[in-house]
């Protein structure tokens, strides 16, 4: 009976409780935050969009100097070829 | 798109209480429910354009301050997590804060009872625990609570009836607990 009573107790705590109100301040505080993420956001937009360019700029530099290299060693290895494995 | 300014603030006034109040019951902590308020508002600004009106406006609402408040549950679990295997240094005192029962919502002469209640409701799985929420303390209809969390009405009813089930026993399991630290 006890427990019965007490579990009531406890299930019915929550009666009578009121809805509260956000602090005043809270809707500057998102209306900052929204205007903030905005301005955030371009900068970040900007930051991406030059790393891009630069990664990719890199890469293109990077695969022609070593297209390059390719080609000058692909060169002497056939000239090497041709001397050394003559049949006549 | 954004919304404009007159708007956003007219939204804000209409809703703030609910989403508020609602962020309050979920985590039970002034400050928690303060940035989830500031989160919920944050998403409506930035995808009300996106709503597509398949539910009403406070349906969506509900939804979006529900999976915030979720979400933000999940969050500080795997940070409590982090702390108690991981380092211990200057967070220490945030493991201990990290649960602060702090709901200005509830009586002053109910407040013991009331962490007891809430701290069993928090041991519910999410699903019965929000529909405990909606319906005991935010009193919503059944069919208004299956529109929110997109479920049966059937549904809705037996997870309500196991939430109570669920609660009442843990409730007298704590029983004999609270008659040993009267004594």
């Amino acid at each position: 009976m006890k427990t019965e009573n007490w579990t009531t107790e406890i299930m019915e705590s929550t009666t009578g409780m009121m809805k509260m109100i956000p602090n005043k301040l809270l809707f500057d505080k998102i209306q900052n935050k929204i205007n903030l993420e905005t301005k955030v956001s371009n900068k970040w937009i900007f930051v991406a969009a030059a790393t891009f360019a630069l990664l990719i700029s890199i890469n293109i530099k990077l695969l022609k100097s070593n297209l390059v290299k390719t080609n000058t060693q692909s060169e002497t290895v056939i000239s090497t070829i041709s001397n050394t494995n003559q049949l006549y | 798109m954004a919304l404009d300014n007159k708007d956003f603030e007219k939204l804000y006034n209409q809703y703030s209480i609910l989403v508020y109040n609602l962020a309050l019951n979920y985590l039970q902590n002034i400050e928690d429910a303060e940035e989830i308020t500031q989160d919920v508002f944050i998403q409506i600004n930035n995808s009300l354009s996106k709503f597509q009106e398949k539910s009403s406006l406070k349906t969506w609402i509900y939804r979006i301050t529900i999976n915030k408040c979720l979400d933000y549950i999940k969050h500080k679990n795997s940070q409590k997590r982090f702390f108690i295997f991981g380092k211990k240094s200057q967070n220490e005192f945030e493991i201990n804060t990290i649960s602060n029962f702090e709901h200005p919502g509830i009586l002053l002469e109910n407040k013991e009872k009331a962490k007891i209640l809430f701290d069993i409701i928090n041991e519910l799985g999410e699903n019965q625990k929000t529909v405990f929420l909606l319906s005991k303390l935010d009193g919503l209809s059944n069919p208004e609570i299956a529109e929110i969390m997109n479920l049966s009405i059937s549904s809705v009813e037996s997870l309500v009836f196991r939430a109570k089930s669920t609660l009442k026993e843990k409730i007298s399991n704590k029983f004999e607990e609270y008659r040993k630290k009267l004594n």
